[in-house]
């Protein structure tokens, strides 16, 4: 148990929400059968019985409602809860009202009873959609889904799989193998659960591994049953749940594979187009639909999923990539330390191209389109190309990087740099400060500044400047110029016999005092303590 | 967290109930170190919250943390340490109406009773000992900066520098006063700035420590420099400083031993890293992840370091620049060298410190070697981190644990004196990473006694620095035992004056 202080007491009471619950829904049935049993059994008194019920209506449903209200909050829940959330607080309320018209004995009490009894209905239904599932109380009375047949135009949600009416049982595409999502779990699930990982003994490379299950749940594929399938239900949990598979900041699986997924499991044909990946390797995030559309659109809010999956590929190889502050969403990426290869970089931080601020290369080696693909990062402000290896006698054309639209400052440092490195700097527009140092181009540094005046050019670093003056020979004042010793006998504080080592000098006059303490006092007014010198 | 603690079992032990109740609480603590460790304490938010989140579970297994609190203008330190407190009346803060006063005895009005070391409290007089350094004005922009002819190629960096004339501090005795600079108390055990820099801003290199230490010998008197100094308190055991020596092993215990290959350590490595993941997955303790990475991190330090510290790549040009001593390992100048190098690799914090600025006694002959030691290679740094464009991002501070009396201790003559410790007014200077350049902050009284204008505490200058490396210095905390730790512990103001 935790101490009490250290219990979330909200949080205790959200959690009671689906037993509190129970109590309003049986008051208001009861009190509407009081209210029934009335009309046929008049004259009797009833109203001691119901004032009980009353009072632990009035009690109960503000509580529930707000114990519900809480454990929304806590969040987990989609969308479906504001409207079961709407009705509990109306019930509240209308409940208080009931309570208020009763001890009126006002003639509204049996109607707001009834109003409640037809608000609980769909109220309730909405909240056990929540926690059994939608059509939980219609499904026994429903044609089983599995004999649906078909779906044959899936996009997206999965709850709509199985109720296209197209029954064709005839012409029925061959149900999905273990071979069709592979892919899928290679992309998503393998590099934990696969040939060379297990976590939690699951691997989930072959049917029998994934069949098997790990050693939590038992078999993670219940043929036929997506629902009893670990595999299914674990995605299928809130992002934030903490069974959720997989894991948060990893790539999730869009819909379009959970669809497949499940439809392998029914034993069912593929449920729309194939999911597309690109080489297994390179970041699965980058092939998902949405990044698709994005980069047609050049510059928009990036997809946080696909910017967070193709930051941890890039930490995989151990380059560096971070947000450059809290409040603005732009990438410092630095590759010139990881075991990045130049021909995947292109792949890697292509996802990532609309977040860019600052890019750092130093020491290593380009490849063909890297220059076009920072050009063509609309936030690049920094770009560091620092000592790029280069074949002996190469040099760098800076042509491919023009028109990178807000590269302010750009370090070639001890980077050879050839083609026409005045045109191709002319021609990026927002370039402040360029570092031409060890490019050779520093030579030519007159001319360049003269082409490109608003840039600041950096050639070297100048030796030290030289001392604007100097102040003459040092002397000294005549040692000795101090008085030999103190001129008074007697502290002027104290009036007692003057220690030599306590001597302040003031005015050009060496006072000498008793103790350390008196020159303090002496110092808050000296001219009462001269006056007691002179006065000597 | 140590291994011998005798709350952490080595792994649960099934049947046992007490074991296992003792194990749960040893879980629960670990959860709620892990949660405190792991960035929470950052306050990230939006696409920051997003990216630290694969920190979380990596543990350890790369070290880059998530977003500042605000745009960083620095990503690096230099820290020039001076370690014993150079006399800033003899190097930066001109006195020139001093020398009037030649073994003139220091008024009371302006020692005020202040407390003195032991070492010169006992004195007799306190004799003013003027500068027997000429000073020159070296041009920066504006009226210009008086410095002292012990530092000729720092003055004529004069234009990148921003001197802080009005330093105080709390302590008056090195351990203390070191203590107190490095890390933000008096009082030994709270983590080092490097390791809170290392803590805030993750390693751009994983190839390389975070925070790297570089120590030269001086030629003065000499203190103790513990490895404390550089420690990481309660911060994880991988933000603390890893020392680069100069002899055979630039890393202790780095290299394999005799007769082990690379392919032989590899294969140990991965046997152990299995062991060590399977562990880790049954008592998640963040620890073992943080153990795992510092493995990786030696293996790749194996190759990395002997590139780092070759200079045969370094042309003669810039050899030349930092001046002869820069080919003997270990002096100042080659660790200024070694600076710029893992500077340009990416390192976060780079702290050097060379010895011997503490001269009770013989301080002209003293400082004489001291600075002839650091003047050339410091503004050849300087210089060097300019022309390769890393000036604009490396912040590059300079400086000792505290000043020097403007009184002689000892024998005062006028070609010889010794000053004593002065934590009520001293001089350090900053350099690039966002650092207002040109300037000249803050005054002293006519004996560079006490200071007159515009005070910066060690807090002050702490907060200033956290705050060009992106961080507000009231919210990089660390919780440990119910209380928020920071480096500024309750005090420290930003002082907006040396910002660019």
């Amino acid at each position: 148990m935790r101490n009490l202080q250290d219990i979330d007491w909200a949080e205790a009471l959200a959690r009671l929400h689906p037993v509190l619950l129970h109590l309003p829904i049986g008051l208001i049935v009861a009190l509407c059968w009081l209210e029934f049993w009335g009309w046929f059994k008049k004259g009797e008194d009833r109203r001691r019985g119901q004032g009980a019920l009353v009072w632990l209506l009035v009690l109960s449903t503000p509580l529930a409602a707000a114990s519900g209200w809480l454990l929304h909050e806590g969040g987990g829940y989609g969308e479906k809860v504001e409207w079961h959330e709407w009705g509990g607080i109306s019930l509240a309320f209308l409940s208080l009202a009931a309570g208020w018209s009763f001890w009126r004995r006002s003639r509204l009490y049996p109607w707001l009873v009834w109003l409640g009894f037809v608000l609980l209905v769909p109220t309730a239904h909405l909240g056990a959609g929540l926690t059994h599932g939608e059509d939980f109380l219609l499904e026994p009375w429903l044609e089983p889904a599995e004999d649906e047949g078909t779906a044959s135009n899936v996009q997206g949600d999965p709850a709509q799989l199985v109720v296209d009416g197209q029954d064709s049982e005839l012409n029925a595409p061959p149900p999905l193998g273990f071979a069709d999502v592979l892919p899928i779990l290679e992309a998503r699930c393998t590099r934990c659960h696969g040939e060379n990982k297990q976590r939690g003994d699951l691997a989930l490379h072959t049917e029998a591994g994934a069949l098997a299950g790990g050693e939590y749940e038992g078999p993670s594929v219940v043929f036929g049953d997506p629902d009893a399938s670990p595999l299914i239900t674990r995605i299928r949990l809130p992002l934030d749940h903490e069974d959720h598979m997989p894991p948060e900041n990893k790539p999730q699986p869009t819909a379009l594979e959970v669809a497949w997924l499940e439809a392998w499991i029914r034993g069912e044909p593929a449920p729309g187009e194939a999911p597309v990946f690109e080489e297994e390797e390179s970041a699965p995030a980058s092939s998902t639909p949405e990044e698709g559309e994005e980069t047609s659109q050049g510059v928009s809010a990036p997809d946080p999923e696909a910017v967070a999956a193709a930051v941890a590929a890039l930490r995989e190889r151990r380059a560096h990539a971070q947000a450059r502050s809290a409040q603005d969403a732009s990438l410092w990426i630095d590759l010139s330390a990881s075991a990045v290869e130049p021909a995947e970089r292109r792949g890697l931080l292509e996802p990532l191209s609309t977040v860019i601020a600052e890019l750092g290369l130093a020491r290593s080696a380009l490849v063909a389109g890297d220059l076009e693909l920072c050009a063509a990062m609309p936030r690049l402000e920094r770009l560091d190309l620092r000592r790029l290896e280069l074949a002996e006698g190469e040099a760098l054309d800076l042509g491919p990087l023009a028109g990178a639209p807000a590269l302010r400052v750009l370090n070639l440092a001890g980077t050879p740099v050839g083609g026409d490195p005045v045109r191709a700097l002319a021609a990026l527009p927002a370039l402040e400060r360029v570092y031409l140092w060890g490019t050779g181009l520093e030579e030519s540094l007159a001319e360049l500044t003269a082409a490109l005046p608003a840039v600041e050019l950096v050639g070297g670093s100048a030796a030290p400047d030289l001392a604007l003056e100097t102040e003459p020979e040092v002397a000294f004042g005549e040692p000795g110029s101090l008085p030999a010793g103190p001129e008074n006998s007697a502290c002027p504080i104290s009036g007692q016999p003057v220690d030599a080592g306590y001597t302040v000098l003031y005015e050009g006059r060496a006072i000498g005092f008793c103790c350390p303490n008196c020159p303090k006092t002496f110092w808050e007014d000296p001219q009462a303590g001269l006056a007691v010198l002179d006065g000597e | 967290m140590t291994t011998s603690d005798p709350l952490t079992p080595a792994t649960p032990q099934g049947g046992d109930p007490l074991q296992e109740r003792r194990w749960l609480m040893t879980r629960r603590r670990l959860f709620g170190l892990g949660a405190a460790s792991m960035g929470a304490a950052l306050g990230r938010v939006g696409l920051g919250s997003l990216l630290s989140g694969s920190e979380a579970s990596a543990a350890g297994a790369g070290l880059a943390a998530g977003p500042t609190h605000h745009p960083a203008r620095a990503k690096r330190v230099i820290y020039l340490h001076m370690e014993g407190g150079p006399s800033h009346l003899d190097l930066f803060d001109y006195k020139p109406q001093l020398r009037a006063r030649y073994d003139e005895d220091l008024p009371d009005s302006v020692r005020q009773g202040q407390r003195l070391t032991g070492m010169t409290s006992g004195q007799s007089r306190f004799p003013v000992a003027p500068s027997l350094f000429r000073f020159s004005r070296y041009p920066n922009g504006g009226d210009g900066a008086w410095i002292s002819e012990l530092m000729p190629h720092t003055g004529g960096m004069a234009r990148e520098l921003c001197f802080v004339r009005s330093m105080h501090t709390d302590a008056i005795n090195h351990e203390p006063a070191i203590t107190f600079f490095q890390t933000g108390s008096q009082i030994p055990g709270r983590p080092s700035f490097g390791a809170w820099t290392s803590y805030g801003l993750g390693n751009a290199n994983e190839n390389l420590p975070a925070f790297v230490v570089l120590i030269s010998q001086g030629f003065g008197n000499t203190q103790a420099l513990s490895e404390r100094f550089w420690g990481s308190g309660f911060l994880d055991g991988k933000h603390a400083g890893c020392k680069i020596r100069s002899g055979k092993d630039p890393v202790l215990y780095l290299k394999d031993p005799e007769g082990i290959s690379r392919d032989d350590r590899r294969r140990m490595l991965d046997l152990v890293g299995a062991l060590n993941e399977e562990e880790e997955q049954r008592s998640f303790d963040p620890q073992v992840a943080t153990r795992l990475a510092q493995y990786e991190m030696a293996y790749r330090m194996q190759m990395s370091v002997p590139e780092l510290v070759d200079f045969s790549d370094e042309s003669d040009a810039t050899l030349e620049m930092y001046g002869p001593r820069v080919k003997q390992p270990g002096t100042f100048a080659a660790n200024c060298l070694l600076a710029r190098r893992l500077a340009e690799r990416g390192v976060r914090f780079i702290q050097l410190f060379q010895r011997g600025w503490d001269a009770h006694g013989n301080l002209p002959g003293e400082i004489r070697q001291q600075s002839e030691a650091v003047d050339q290679p410091q503004a050849a740094l300087l210089r060097d981190l300019r022309q390769r464009g890393l000036l604009d991002d490396t912040l590059v501070l300079w400086g000792g644990e505290f000043g020097r009396t403007v009184y002689s201790q000892g024998t005062l003559s006028h070609t010889n004196y010794g000053r004593d410790h002065h934590p009520r007014a001293f001089t350090v200077w900053m350099a690039g990473g966002g650092v207002r350049p040109g300037t000249v902050h803050g005054a002293t009284d006519d004996y560079g006694y006490n200071i007159t204008e515009d005070p910066v505490s060690v807090h002050d200058l702490h907060a200033t620095l956290l705050h060009l490396l992106g961080f507000d210095h009231e919210r990089l905390t660390f919780r440990l035992q119910g209380r928020d730790y920071r480096l500024t512990d309750v005090f420290g103001r930003v002082v907006p004056e040396l910002l660019a």
